[in-house]
Order: C-alpha cells, then sequence, then structure tokens
C-alpha cells in the first residue's frame, strides 16, 4: 500500500487478540489500512470478521495488541487512556448505530457535550452547536428529549454531535441499522453531504447499497483486508 | 466553574429522575449524618467549647498530684498558692478559688446557691467582664474589706427578677450584708456550678496552710509560652516547694492542664469520644449502603458513561460526574439530618434532669450553631465522597466498545463491581457487631452498676442536704447542737420508720478522703499513709441504709461530744489495715501520726457499700458519730414504706422549727440521687443502643440490597439453570449460600473486632468485662435473624422466576 503526504490515518500490521479464559480470539489478523484526508471509506464483511473492532480501534476506543497505528502524523497505538481521550475528543466524531445520545439530556446538551469536555467557552459551544444542527437539520429541537425523537432525527442529531468539534474523521458504525429505509437513506445524504464538503469518513456496514456511496471499500474476513474496491471516478 | 455547574445541573437531574432510589439514599444519609450532627453538638458543647471565654486555649489550671494518684489533677494550698504566684513565669493573672456554702436570706424563702470564694484576680483571668456593675478586682481581695458579690445571671433573673437596679444594693449571704458589685453575663458558667462569687481575702494564718489542700486555680498562658513550658515550669516548682516543705506536703508533682479539658471532666470527655466514634461507624454503614445504591445506579449508565468517554471525558472528568451526584445526595441528606438532629439533641436535652445539667458546662448551650453547621457541611462533602468514590472509580473505567453495542455487557466491569459490593456490605456488618457489641456491653454495664444500689431499697428512702453558715454556726458545739436538735424533730415525722444522718449517702458520689494513723503503727513512709473515705454517721444510719453491721455496735444517742470518741470501720478498711485481726477497740486519728486531731475507737465493723458508681471495688470507709464531730454539711435520710416525698412537708416543718432561716436542699428519694449519679451512663447505654440499631437496621438494608441486586442481574442465569433442570429450592439455596456466607465471613471478623475493642469500652463501663460473650452470643444471634431475612426474600423472588421470561430477560 502506497502512501502519500495527504495520509491521515495509517495502520501497520495491527493485530488485536482478545484473551477470555484460555480461549485466544484473533479479532484483527495483520491489518494494513491507509485512509486519505477527506475520504469516504467504507468497512464491510460478515458478521464477525472485525469490523466494529476495527472502528474500535481507529477510533481509540481499543488498542492494537500489535501493530502501529499513525493519526494525523501521530504514533497513537500506545497512548495512555487520558491521552486518548484527549485525542478521540479532538480528531475524531462517532455515529453509532444505536445512535447513543443520553437520554438525560437535551439535543442540544447532547451536542455540547464533546465541546464541554474540550473546555470551550460557552459562547463558543452555543455557536459551534447551533452551527452543527443547522447542518444536519435539527437546530429548531435543541430543547426536545432524545425520547421525543424519531429515530432518523435522532441519529442526525447524533452526527451533530460527531460534527460539532470539527473532529479530522468521522466514523460511523452501521449508522442505518436501526433506522427504516426512508430515514436510512436521509441520513447516508447527509455524510453523503458532509463528504462532498471535506469530511473524512469511515464506515461499517455490511449493506452494498450503502457501502456504494464510499470511494472505496474494504472487505474484512476472519480479521484480514480480503478486498477492496475502489468506486470509479 | 461553569463545567462543574453542569455536573451539578446534571446530577440533580439524575436525582430526581430516580426518585425511589435517590429518597432511600437520602434518608439513609440523613440518619447517618444526623447522628453525627448531634454528636458533634454534643462534643462541642461538652468538650470543645464547654466555656465561652475569649481565647479558652490559652486559659489553664494548675494543680498538684499526689504520690499514686499522678492522673488526678488535685487542688493545692493555700501556701502553695502563693510560691506559684510569686515564681511562675509562663502564666499571668494566677488566680484561685474554691467552694464557698452561701445560704441566701432576708428576701424571701432561704435557699441554699452554691458561691465561690475567689482572688482579685479571678476574672480577668478568664478575660470577662460583668453584663451590669463590675467584677471582683484585686482591691477587693484583701482581708477585712468591704463584703461585695458577683451574681450569675441565673440566679439575678431567678431570686432578683432581674432587676436593673440591683448594683450597690445589700443582700444577706450566710447572715452577713454583702454589696452586689456586679452580675455576670448570661453564658459565663465558671466554675460551671457557681451563682455567686465573693472576693477570697484570705488573711495572714489562712495564706499560710500549707497542709490543706482546697484550692483550685485558673491563669493565662503568657503570649510567646505553651502548655508543655507550662506543664515544665509548674512542675519545677513543685519540686522546690516540696524541698523547703517536706514535712507538711505530701504533694509531689504539678502540672497544668487546659481549663477546657478539666471543666469537662475525663468520664465526659471518654464518653463522647466513644459516641463520636460509634456515630462515624453509623455514618460508614450509611454511606455503604449508598454507596452500594451508587454502584446499581452506575451499572445501569454504563452505556452512558462509555457514550461520555467515547465523546472524549477523561477518567478523572467522569468522577467527576459521578461523584457531584454522590455529594448532592449526601448534601440532600444533610439538610434532613440537620432536621434529625435538631429533634435528636432536644430529645437528649430533655432527659437531662436540671440538678445535674449545671455540672455540665455548655449543656443549655448545646444546638445547632455556626460551628455545627460547618462540620455538617463538611462531613456531607465528605460522606458524599466516601460514597462515591467506589462507584465512581469503578464506573469511570467503562469497556467503551463493548458498552456502545446494543446489548454491550461489560462483564468484567461487572464482576469487579459485584466484588466491590460485596466488600461493603462485609465492611458493614463488621462495623455492626462492634457497634451492637459495644452497646451490648454498655448496657450490661448499666445494669450491672444499678443492681448493687437495687439492694438498699433506695426508692423508700428520702435524703435531703444541709449546710450549716460559719457565720450563724461558727463553733463545732454549735453544729453538734443543730444535729441532735434536727434529729430529735426527725424521729418525731409520722412514717419515718427510720431517721439518721450521715455526711454523703452511698452511690451518690460525694466523698471526702483524707489518711489516718492506726495508733502503735510505725510512722508510715511518706504517700503510704493509710487512706479512707471519711464519713459522720448518727444513730440507726446502717439500719436506714441498709447497711449490715458485721462485727461490734452501732452509734447510739449516747455517743456524745463528751463521750470517748468512737468510730465503726468498713471490711474493706479492715481487710487492708487490720489483716487477721479485730480492729474492736483500736485506736485511730485522722490525719498522720504527728497530727493534733483526736483518738477515735472502733466500735463496730460494717459491710462495704460503694459510694460512687466509678468505684470497680468498695473502698475503705472510716465512720465517725455525727453526734460527737458534726460536719458544716451532711444529709438527713429517712426511710418509710410508701413514697418517700410525702415526708418532705413535714420535713420542711421539722427543719423550720430547728432553724427557720436554714435552707434545704438536694431533696429528692435516694434512688432519684442514684438515678442522677448514673444519668451520664444511662444517656451512653441509650444512645449506644440507638446507634446500634440504627446500624442494624442499615446493614440489614445493606445485606437485602446487595442480594436483590445479584437477583435481578442474575435472572437470565437463574432462567437457564431452571430451563436446564434447577427446582426452586436449588435456586433458594444457591443465592442463600452467597447471602449467609457474606454475612457469616463479617460476622467472624466483626467478632474479634468487638473483642478487640471491647477492652477500650469495658475499661469505661463498671461491672463488666470486656469479653461479655452473653453479649457477642445476642449480638451474633440478632444480626444472623436479620441477615437471613435479608437474604431469604430476594432469594425466594429469584427462586419463582418464571424461566421463559427470565430467558427472555436481557
Amino acid at each position: 500500500m502506497g502512501t502519500n503526504g495527504n495520509s491521515l490515518i495509517r495502520l501497520e500490521g495491527v493485530k488485536k487478540v482478545f484473551f477470555t479464559d484460555e480461549v485466544e480470539t484473533h479479532a484483527l489478523a495483520g491489518v494494513h489500512l491507509e485512509i486519505r484526508k477527506g475520504e469516504y471509506l467504507a468497512i464491510g464483511g460478515p458478521s464477525g470478521c472485525g469490523k466494529s473492532t476495527l472502528l474500535s480501534i481507529l477510533g481509540l476506543l481499543d488498542s492494537p495488541t500489535e501493530g502501529e497505528y499513525t493519526l494525523n502524523g501521530q504514533p497513537v497505538a500506545k497512548l495512555d487512556l487520558g491521552e486518548r481521550s484527549r485525542i478521540r475528543n479532538r480528531e475524531i466524531g462517532f455515529v453509532f448505530q444505536a445512535f447513543n445520545l443520553i437520554g438525560d439530556l437535551t439535543v442540544y446538551e447532547n451536542v455540547e457535550l464533546p465541546l464541554t469536555y474540550r473546555g470551550a467557552s460557552s459562547g463558543e459551544r452555543k455557536k459551534a452547536v447551533m452551527e452543527s444542527l443547522e447542518r444536519v437539520g435539527m437546530a429548531h429541537r435543541t430543547k426536545h428529549y432524545p425520547s421525543q425523537l424519531s429515530g432518523g432525527q435522532q441519529q442526525r442529531v447524533a452526527v451533530a454531535r460527531a460534527l460539532v468539534g470539527r473532529p479530522a474523521i468521522l466514523l460511523a458504525d452501521e449508522p442505518t441499522g436501526n433506522l427504516d429505509s426512508r430515514n436510512g437513506e436521509q441520513v447516508m445524504e447527509l455524510l453523503r453531504d458532509l463528504h462532498r464538503n471535506g469530511a473524512t469518513i469511515c464506515m461499517v456496514t455490511h449493506d452494498p447499497r450503502y457501502a456504494r456511496h464510499a470511494d472505496r471499500t474494504i472487505h474484512l474476513f476472519d480479521g484480514r483486508v480480503v478486498e477492496e474496491t475502489v468506486a470509479p471516478v | 466553574m461553569e463545567t462543574l455547574w453542569q455536573d451539578v445541573k446534571y446530577g440533580a437531574r439524575m436525582l430526581l429522575k430516580n426518585r425511589g432510589v435517590t429518597i432511600v439514599a437520602v434518608l439513609t444519609l440523613a440518619l447517618g449524618i444526623g447522628a453525627n450532627t448531634a454528636m458533634f453538638s454534643v462534643a462541642d458543647a461538652l468538650l470543645f467549647r464547654p466555656l465561652l471565654l475569649k481565647d479558652l486555649d490559652r486559659i489553664v489550671v494548675v494543680y498538684e498530684t499526689r504520690e499514686g494518684h499522678r492522673n488526678e489533677q488535685d487542688e493545692i494550698s493555700p501556701a502553695d498558692f502563693q510560691d506559684f504566684r510569686a515564681q511562675a513565669q509562663t502564666v499571668e493573672h494566677l488566680s484561685a478559688f474554691t467552694w464557698w456554702s452561701s445560704n441566701l436570706t432576708g428576701d424571701g424563702e432561704p435557699e441554699r446557691v452554691r458561691g465561690c470564694r475567689v482572688t482579685g484576680d479571678f476574672f480577668r483571668a478568664l478575660g470577662m467582664d460583668a453584663a451590669l456593675g463590675r467584677t471582683l478586682l484585686p482591691d477587693d481581695d484583701r482581708p477585712g474589706g468591704q463584703r461585695v458579690v458577683v451574681l450569675s445571671h441565673g440566679l439575678w433573673q431567678r431570686r432578683y427578677a432581674g432587676d436593673a437596679g440591683i448594683v450597690r444594693k445589700t443582700i444577706q449571704v450566710n447572715g452577713q450584708a454583702y454589696e452586689i458589685a456586679g452580675v455576670m453575663p448570661h453564658d459565663f458558667q465558671t466554675p460551671p456550678e457557681a451563682e455567686l462569687w465573693v472576693p477570697m481575702a484570705m488573711d495572714a494564718r489562712e495564706e499560710n496552710l500549707r497542709g490543706s489542700f482546697y484550692l483550685e486555680t485558673v491563669a493565662r498562658i503568657k503570649p510567646g509560652y505553651s502548655l508543655a513550658q507550662v506543664n515544665a515550669e509548674m512542675s519545677a516548682i513543685a519540686r522546690r516547694i516540696e524541698q523547703e516543705h517536706p514535712n507538711d506536703h505530701n504533694r509531689v508533682d504539678a502540672g497544668a492542664a487546659l481549663l477546657r479539658e478539666h471543666v469537662s471532666g475525663e468520664l465526659t470527655s471518654k464518653y463522647t469520644s466513644m459516641l463520636l466514634w460509634a456515630v462515624s461507624f453509623v455514618l460508614l454503614i450509611a454511606c455503604s449502603n449508598v454507596a452500594n445504591l451508587q454502584f446499581a445506579r452506575v451499572s445501569v449508565r454504563s452505556k452512558e458513561i462509555a457514550v461520555r468517554a467515547a465523546l472524549g471525558a477523561g477518567r478523572w472528568r467522569l468522577i467527576r460526574q459521578l461523584l457531584t451526584e454522590s455529594v448532592l445526595l449526601a448534601l440532600l441528606g444533610a439538610a434532613l439530618g440537620l432536621v434529625i438532629a435538631l429533634w435528636g439533641v432536644d430529645l437528649i436535652k430533655a432527659g437531662m434532669p436540671a440538678e445535674v445539667e449545671i455540672h455540665l458546662p455548655g449543656w443549655r448551650r448545646m444546638g445547632l450553631n455556626y460551628w455545627v453547621l460547618s462540620y455538617t457541611l463538611g462531613l456531607a462533602i465528605l460522606s458524599g465522597i466516601v460514597a462515591g468514590v467506589a462507584p465512581a472509580l469503578l464506573g469511570s473505567r467503562p469497556d467503551v466498545s463493548g458498552g456502545l453495542k446494543e446489548s454491550g455487557r461489560g462483564s468484567t466491569a461487572g464482576l469487579r463491581r459485584h466484588r466491590a459490593r460485596n466488600i461493603l456490605v462485609f465492611t458493614e456488618i463488621v462495623l455492626a457487631v462492634v457497634l451492637l457489641s459495644g452497646a451490648g456491653i454498655m448496657v450490661k454495664g448499666f445494669r450491672a452498676v444499678m443492681a448493687p444500689a437495687d439492694n438498699v431499697a433506695p426508692e423508700q428512702v428520702l435524703t435531703m442536704r444541709l449546710s450549716l453558715p460559719e457565720s450563724r454556726y461558727p463553733e463545732t458545739y454549735q453544729m453538734s447542737s443543730f444535729a441532735e436538735r434536727f434529729l430529735a424533730e426527725l424521729q418525731t415525722i409520722p412514717g419515718a420508720q427510720q431517721v439518721a444522718l450521715i455526711r454523703d449517702v452511698p452511690y451518690s458520689g460525694g466523698r471526702s478522703t483524707s489518711n489516718f494513723y492506726i495508733e502503735g503503727r510505725p510512722e508510715p513512709l511518706a504517700g503510704q499513709d493509710p487512706v479512707a473515705q471519711m464519713q459522720f454517721a448518727s444513730e440507726n444510719y446502717f439500719r436506714t441504709a441498709h447497711i449490715p453491721l458485721v462485727e461490734g455496735r452501732e452509734f447510739t444517742p449516747q455517743d456524745t461530744p463528751t463521750s470517748t470518741k468512737v468510730a465503726i470501720v468498713s471490711v474493706t478498711l479492715v481487710r487492708r489495715y487490720f489483716p487477721g485481726e479485730s480492729p474492736i477497740g483500736k485506736r485511730l486519728k485522722v490525719g498522720g501520726p504527728f497530727s493534733a486531731g483526736e483518738w477515735y475507737t472502733v466500735a463496730g465493723v460494717a459491710s462495704d457499700i460503694l459510694h460512687s458508681w466509678t468505684d470497680r471495688v468498695p473502698r475503705p470507709v472510716l465512720y465517725r458519730a455525727i453526734r460527737q464531730t458534726t460536719p458544716r454539711t451532711f444529709q438527713a435520710v429517712l426511710r418509710t414504706e410508701g413514697d418517700p416525698l410525702q415526708l418532705v412537708p413535714a420535713l420542711r416543718e421539722r427543719l423550720r422549727r430547728v432553724d427557720a432561716a436554714q435552707p434545704m436542699f438536694e431533696l429528692k428519694a435516694w434512688n432519684q440521687v442514684i438515678r442522677d449519679r448514673l444519668v451520664g451512663l444511662w444517656y451512653v447505654a441509650v444512645l449506644m443502643s440507638v446507634l446500634g440499631g440504627i446500624a442494624l437496621a442499615l446493614s440489614t438494608v445493606g445485606v437485602y440490597s446487595v442480594m436483590a441486586y445479584a437477583v435481578s442481574e442474575r435472572t437470565h442465569e437463574i432462567g437457564v439453570r431452571m430451563a436446564l433442570g434447577a427446582q426452586r429450592g436449588d435456586v433458594l439455596r444457591l443465592f442463600m449460600r452467597g447471602g449467609m456466607a457474606l454475612m457469616l465471613v463479617g460476622l467472624v471478623v466483626g467478632l474479634v473486632a468487638a473483642l478487640a475493642l471491647g477492652r477500650t469500652v469495658a475499661s469505661l463501663v463498671y461491672g463488666v468485662s470486656a469479653y461479655d460473650f452473653g453479649a457477642l452470643f445476642s449480638v451474633s444471634l440478632t444480626l444472623s435473624a436479620s441477615a437471613l431475612l435479608a437474604c431469604y426474600v430476594p432469594a425466594r423472588r429469584a427462586s419463582r422466576v418464571d424461566p421463559m421470561v427470565a430467558l427472555r430477560y436481557e
């Protein structure tokens, strides 16, 4: 795999082994991967192939057992928990299948959360939150609680939350998995729109319809990248 | 600060959302914090600030000690006081005071009040001014000077109706006219029971008394000196005095103690400290319970915490969020705890007899004040942190990638939490065992102390005290004559089966001790003189008090001032000083071999009886015939078959016949005298029992909550087990075994700790052993029964789980 100066993420020989009692489970078995700035990458593969583990490592939610991980030119595989939290907060935006909005916070407060952890001032937070909510078309629902929103609306709020800190990359784990096809399509359109405006996106999906939106798709099987498809320009 | 406010807002929202859990947690913490606040109010009033004096921690008392009694802070003699005052460089305004029994007459009913003779610097040493008029000054303190008196606020209000123009008016004290110099402020209570103060005005004879030790002192530490330096200096002065006066001085050392600690007294200090420990145990148990609830809350919120972590919240930020919620809970608990404390303090104050509370400086001021509120606030924050720290530490380490999945269950975190919850319940059980054992020992101790008093049927005896003023009874024959006439009048009271006079009734705590010399014995070595409690009794006393004579005879009316002086000694005195021989016919005198005292011939031997509940064993007692030697202060005892208080009108009438101006005081049934003396111990026993009860209830709730949570967490597992063929009994046993094993381990460790701490508790109680296995067995049984119930209810629920429902449960 070649490299260029536009590289945002680079994985080299990343392995992840889970140890449970006497059983070793090799979730990732030497993954090499590069994601360029502004790229839209889809990760596909059957259930249990290691997609979510790979996304967790990319999102610094987990660390590799072996191998190198470079984010924005900085090695991040062996950082301590605090440092990982800090980078996660500034460089990575998450969109989850189950939305993972906090039920006891309003839409505004949910979106504000990453900026709060960053220590941003109240003024900065307000401006960024409103911008982000407007971007996903949810600015009129700031005082609502997640339970008062439809699934599609919740996912749009989750996208707003992922975007609010202007991260280097957006990681989306089956973002349409809990949505009906109409809402799923709207969310995918939103991601496409974000990508068109320069966002780097890495999305896990097993739905080939949505994978087609990506610039490039990699397929995992038994913890390895077994296929790579580049969309025609 | 802004983010902290966000945490507070969110925390409050979470508490409101889970109202049931919040109410349980707040009530639990309110009990713990309320009990601590109430007990701190007691400690604040009795120990930390018993007297409201400026720079209380700079005011000291100077005392002397005797060989073999180095822990006791004894009074000093006037001549020693002069030496200390002349030589001391580390203190200023060293002044002395002594009790002065004062009868007020001339303006209403005769009344006996406790007064003090004080040297001129007394009020300056305490840094106090009068509220009305002036205090006593050095110029007042000279023999033959004008008689002036300073009144306490209470006496001024009670007897003189708060007369604003009372200064310079004259009142009759002990039959002599005294001009009122001033009235002290309401909160001045030094020494605690004093109601008036007159100048000491020592003449040359009194100033030179070296062997009579009756002066108490106060002084102010000079700036730049420490208490240790004052102590060292007083010790050095005492050694010089001893070298200069080796013959008439049996004090061997001197020291200084803070007035604050001196007035609180050793027992008050020890009991209050013990209760402070006990309430802190209760609070720890309450915190453990709340920590358990917080664990459950954290467990439910593991996904939310994982989301926060994924969005970049660092561990400290998560801990802070969780701790904020816990501290909020504790602050709510503290608010409710203050109400409980207010009620508790009122209850504590209400149970204290007025005659006893005057001996406890600070008691009346006890309540919620700035110090107590600050303590409660600090305690609330600390409790919130203690209750929240373990759940926050474990909850802030979520399995982020697992937790974010649709059905993510952090099994490792769950195990850690389960272990932590078990440790908390184990701790609760250990603390509850220790507390309950302490309470058991205190209650048994109280009963043990009360038991011997029951043998003398004190509920059928009326007691009262008289104090004959020197101004009207200056000579001993006048006092003897009073005693004779009064005794004759008492015998005419209808319904009084037996009457007698005695210096101090048993169990009353009153005691005057002196050394004595047995005729024909070698001169005792310094500090090894025979010592006994000095009693003065009339005929019939031993019969009235139900003290059997074991040898010889009782006092009789024929034991008059002109007949041979006789004495009766106690069995313990005989055992100690007449081993293997009969004391009957032997002669002894009060003081040393060369004292000018008269010889007393031993006429009888009386059984032992305790004179104070703090006596672990009976002490030697030397009784002298009150008709032959009449003390200035003594008591009358009247035994009847009915209610002894029915004799009061007749008693007043008989006293009026003898001396209409003579007041009587401490008029009460003997059993009331005993109860008043034991009221402190009774308080401690009751409070310990209440705290033990709270500990038992909280620890039972703790066991229950852990078991109930374990059942809810393992519902799926129960379903699987039942699907595989487990019977209800199997499931019941599974949970009962787990719960009872936890309880048994806690019980064993708790009993070991209780035995180790039992020695400390038993040293504060009389009549019980540190290894009171009966009490420990009762505690074990009570705790086991309550834990069994706490385990059974959730275990039974587990055994009734529908496997079909359980297998769908995730």
